[in-house]
């Protein structure tokens, strides 16, 4: 029943988020029918430019699903609003932590399938992949990575209201994306970068240090986000 | 009960069904019961529901999961005096039909009255009466007296009153256990009248925190 709950609750993000990931689809096919892109842009470059959008996407789906999963636990939005019904979910006899698990399970199950058919539909808009395990491989990176950030706002979630978890995450991602501008540390291990086809092309090494990395941050946030919850008072 | 607040993306329907799960001993029957009583529509959206229609839904849901214990803060505030009837007496036949044990909290004591079987009355964080509602109900008199004159001073030293008020020629003492002796003394002072009433918990209370 919390499954079938957590469903009703994010369903409608689900639906936004598919139609998104829709028009993000289309687009190509839009602007080679338009003629909109001027003939002298590369396809490679268009590609790219489609690319780096899908990447902005798997980040978006990612806060998007965290926060709707977890955010009527937080303590602003516990009272009032949509999210103000979260004295009767604390009445029932279910523990916070299996709250937790079931709110922000069914959003990274939501964000791995999106993650996932969209790292495909880069592969089948440019297909340099030459076997079925390169595609395997690119879309459990970027479903690893995506989680990574998805962890995060799950965190956050778990802190701040539900706009408040939002910006907090789009800022905690682009200031990785400058930190792994300067210093080559954190270049190698970011998710922003584990997640790109730019940073790490089809026919390069698997980048395993950022997918290793962002499997170590799930468990930290995820973890903290318990302890928090687990704490926390309404 | 004060936030009334379920999920606003379920129906009334789906609200009990997701409940009842995690509930084992929940009562189909009286979820059934309820729904007649309160005629609360199973389809209905939780955001489409009145104000009290919603204290009704959170009701049933309380009262059908086979606690043993229920405690409620303010279950009729707001309420109109119908959907307020309709509560209080689903409450009353809970607590007379099943192990249930309700607990409530109200500001409205003619509600407490109504329903309860013992009462606590809190003022300031001290409870100032506590006890079975007809133990208090029989060891409380009201007694009413009218005199020629002014009320004679020994009226307030009667043995057994709780509270003396006085005004012009009449007096209204508040005798609490010995009653009959109060009413003996009373006698013994020359009224022109007496008469012995029962008290309300209202009059109790008034007369405990305010001292009129």
């Amino acid at each position: 029943m919390l499954w079938l709950k957590a469903w009703l609750e994010t369903r409608w993000r689900f639906v936004f988020l598919v139609g998104s990931i829709l028009v993000v689809w289309l687009a190509p096919f839009w602007i080679t029918a338009t003629g909109v892109v001027h003939s002298g842009v590369p396809a490679v470059k268009q590609w790219m430019g489609i690319q780096l959008g899908s990447v902005l996407l798997y980040i978006f789906t990612a806060i998007y699903l965290a926060g709707s999963g977890v955010n009527s636990q937080t303590m602003y939005s516990a009272t009032s609003g949509f999210h103000g019904s979260m004295f009767f979910t604390l009445s029932l006899p279910v523990s916070r932590r299996r709250l937790l698990f079931v709110r922000a399970g069914l959003g990274a199950i939501q964000s791995s399938v999106l993650v996932a058919i969209m790292a495909g539909y880069m592969l089948f808009l440019r297909p340099e992949a030459t076997s079925a395990l390169q595609v395997l491989e690119y879309m459990t990176r970027a479903v690893s990575c995506t989680m990574a950030v998805y962890a995060l706002s799950v965190l956050l979630a778990c802190v701040l209201d539900e706009m408040w978890q939002m910006y907090a995450a789009i800022l905690c991602c682009t200031a990785v994306f400058m930190l792994q501008q300067r210093f080559t540390v954190i270049s190698r291990i970011s998710p922003l970068r584990g997640m790109s086809l730019i940073a790490y092309p089809l026919t390069a090494p698997v980048p395993w240090l950022p997918v290793a990395a962002s499997l170590v941050m799930i468990v930290v946030f995820l973890g903290a986000s318990v302890l928090v919850l687990q704490r926390k008072e309404y | 009960m004060q936030g009334k607040e379920l999920y606003p993306f379920m129906t009334v329907g789906q609200t009990i069904r997701f409940t009842r799960a995690f509930f084992p001993a929940w009562r189909r029957d009286l979820e059934e019961k309820y729904l007649e009583l309160f005629r609360l529509p199973r389809e209905k959206k939780v955001p489409k529901l009145s104000k009290g229609m919603r204290t009704q839904l959170m009701l049933l849901l309380a009262m059908t999961r086979g606690a043993e214990l229920l405690l409620m803060d303010e279950p009729t505030s707001g309420l109109d005096p119908a959907v307020t009837e309709d509560i209080l007496r689903a409450l009353a036949d809970l607590a007379a039909s099943s192990e249930t044990t309700i607990f409530f909290s109200s500001h409205q004591l003619a509600e407490v009255e109504q329903i309860c079987d013992r009462v606590c009355l809190i003022d300031e964080g001290q409870a100032v009466i506590d006890g079975e509602l007809d133990d208090l109900k029989a060891q409380y008199r009201r007694i009413l007296l009218v005199f020629d004159g002014e009320p004679p001073r020994a009226l307030a030293c009667l043995p057994g009153i709780d509270h003396l008020r006085q005004r012009g020629r009449s007096a209204s003492l508040l005798a609490h256990m010995d009653v009959d002796s109060v009413v003996e003394g009373a006698r013994e002072l020359k009224p022109v009248s007496l008469e012995v009433r029962p008290v309300t918990l209202k009059e109790l209370f008034l007369d405990h925190v305010k001292g009129e």
